[in-house]
């Protein structure tokens, strides 16, 4: 398939559109100051795969964002590294029969989530891959399995002890 | 009613006392965090 050349005024065909590989298929605005964040119809057969983004808000203190498949609170494993750039502490935060995956992080001046979800909408385990700053010193990566053979349609961000503040939540759909 | 708000698609308002017990469960399972979130 070649890559997608528009121009301004064109007829764009079924072959165009179904070249593009990345769909934005949710955007959800943060209103108020939650500490968690519900996020409903994102997952589909239309798509295998996605990836889903925080970004142009905060959080309330320096801290770290979960992410929980909705309707399944446990079964989440995985290991997410994380290093101070100063040097300590560096660690591991672990998900052994958890009840969420380690998502992303913020502070007073920034929020972040930047996570692909592999396979929430069929009815197999489904696995996770982020990256993410934290925080004001961390930086995070990881991934993890949900061990369950059930669906998913939507999932739940949390902030932990911070509450959200402003931004959008967006979810892309890859094109498979 | 709690003083922590959940936000359901784009509606925001208070937890209930259920929502809440059900966050603080959630967010408990975190243990070796790089902050503390509990």
């Amino acid at each position: 398939m070649p890559v997608p050349d528009f121009s301004p005024g064109e007829v764009l065909t079924a072959a165009a559109m179904d070249s593009i590989g990345l769909w934005l298929v949710k955007t959800q605005t943060v209103t108020g100051t939650p500490s968690t964040v519900v996020v409903n119809d994102a997952f589909s057969a239309n798509y295998t795969n996605y990836k889903v983004t925080y970004t142009d808000g905060a959080l309330s203190s320096a801290g770290d964002i979960f992410l929980q498949l909705n309707g399944l609170t446990t079964g989440y494993y995985g290991s997410f590294y994380f290093d101070n750039f100063t040097g300590s502490p560096t660690g591991v935060n672990r998900r052994n029969n958890g009840a969420n995956w380690f998502a992303g992080g913020g502070s007073t001046n920034y929020g972040m989530v930047n996570c692909d979800v592999i396979n929430p909408f069929i009815a197999r385990y489904t696995t996770f891959t982020m990256q993410s700053f934290s925080g004001n010193e961390f930086t995070v990566q990881g991934a993890g399995i949900q061990a369950a053979n059930t669906s998913a349609t939507g999932f739940t961000l949390s902030a932990g002890a911070a509450t959200f503040s402003g931004g959008t939540v967006r979810v892309y759909g890859y094109r498979s | 009613m709690s003083n922590l708000y959940i936000q359901i698609n784009d509606e925001t308002r208070e937890m209930t006392d259920e929502e809440e017990a059900q966050y603080l469960e959630m967010i408990a399972t975190n243990e070796g965090l790089p902050h503390d979130d509990k």
